[in-house]
């Protein structure tokens, strides 16, 4: 069937990402303590490409790329990674960059393949991501400015994975790559298998509704230290 | 060298179940090597989309034999997983017999995990 696009998708794709952004840039003034974030002047203007929800809204917040991104698997993972984020002295290190998804860290909050497809409620805690990063503080280079963000997909009509026509196709072809003896490697089948059933399920539904929401604030560190006074980054 | 070693009572048959903790798709493998002939054979083959009961039994085999399970694992692109794999005989759960494979899928969405058990 040919998905159609209506003036309410457009809109639900559009609103909550300015939402998002206005979020972002907004959550330090909101707390009623800070000053404007010098960060949040670019996001000011609204090209075309920042109308996207940002993947990860703490480093968006913190005007922030990192060339690498640590994803924890286990919750023993996620507290090792907050620990390395605090040196020998206390300090916060800079240029951390953390990125979870918290139904997976929590035992229980997971949601197994059936109960995805049939709960919206695990559905959207199954895709919330917490991003979490730290930056030296513009213009002061003892302090460490921490962002942290929330990014929640409330609705998404065109995730292949809630589809049970989608994942038993997805079942079927990974099959057909199964290995003849243990220890041989089949992994370039599956993704060329996982390849040739995506990216024709993606094209057919590029403008399904989607309902993404964002959230980021953050906090200054002052000399970077974690005990030592703490204000909202301007 | 096997990654798990499992006590087993000879006289029982293995039950081994696949069951799928994330929002992916698993296909699996099972094979058995029984001494003699020391060759692997195909117990069971399946996926977990399909809504047919993802647990396999095993006949009884000997102390010395090996199990050995494949996993190919599939979802959104860079997305953890988390798949339990329980081995019980007589209705209980072997010691050590609870295995959670967790990871994350690469940039196509796949991921696999062979496991090789010694049965003593």
């Amino acid at each position: 069937m040919k998905p159609r696009t209506t003036l309410l998708q457009r809109l639900a794709l559009a609103a909550p990402t300015i939402g998002a952004l206005h979020i972002a840039g907004l959550a330090p003034a909101a707390a009623g303590q800070a000053v404007r974030n010098p960060n949040a002047d670019a996001a000011a203007v609204k090209t075309a490409e920042q109308f996207a929800t940002p993947e990860s809204p703490a480093f968006t917040f913190l005007n922030f790329a990192p060339a690498t991104v640590t994803r924890p698997n286990t919750p023993r993972d996620f507290v090792a990674a907050l620990a390395n984020g605090i040196d020998e002295t206390g300090h916060v290190r800079q240029g951390i960059s953390l990125e979870v998804t918290p139904a997976y860290l929590i035992p229980g909050l997971g949601a197994g393949l059936d109960a995805y497809q049939t709960s919206q409620f695990k559905r959207i805690l199954s895709n919330t991501q917490l991003s979490l990063a730290t930056v030296r503080a513009s213009g002061d280079t003892a302090a460490t400015d921490l962002g942290v963000g929330l990014r929640l997909t409330l609705v998404d009509r065109g995730d292949p994975m809630a589809d049970s026509s989608f994942t038993k196709a997805l079942g079927d072809a990974m099959l057909s790559c199964k290995p003849r003896l243990p220890g041989e490697s089949v992994l370039p089948c599956l993704g060329e298998q996982a390849d040739k059933l995506r990216a024709p399920y993606l094209k057919s539904h590029w403008n399904s509704t989607r309902l993404t929401v964002a959230f980021a604030t953050g906090l200054r560190f002052d000399q970077s230290q974690v005990a030592g006074r703490l204000r909202m980054p301007p | 060298m096997a990654d798990v070693t499992l006590r087993i009572d000879p006289a029982a048959s293995i039950e081994v179940n696949f069951v799928v903790r994330s929002k992916h798709v698993v296909a699996y493998r099972l094979w058995v090597k029984t001494t003699p002939p020391a060759q692997w054979q195909v117990v069971a083959d399946g996926h977990t989309a399909d809504h047919i009961p993802d647990l396999v039994t095993v006949p009884p085999v000997s102390p010395g034999a090996q199990l050995a399970f494949w996993l190919g694992i599939g979802g959104d692109p860079n997305s953890q997983y988390e798949v339990l794999v329980t081995i019980s005989q007589n209705g209980k759960m072997l010691e050590d017999g609870s295995l959670i494979e967790r990871g994350r899928t690469n940039e196509k969405g796949v991921a696999e995990v062979q496991v090789l058990i010694d049965l003593t």
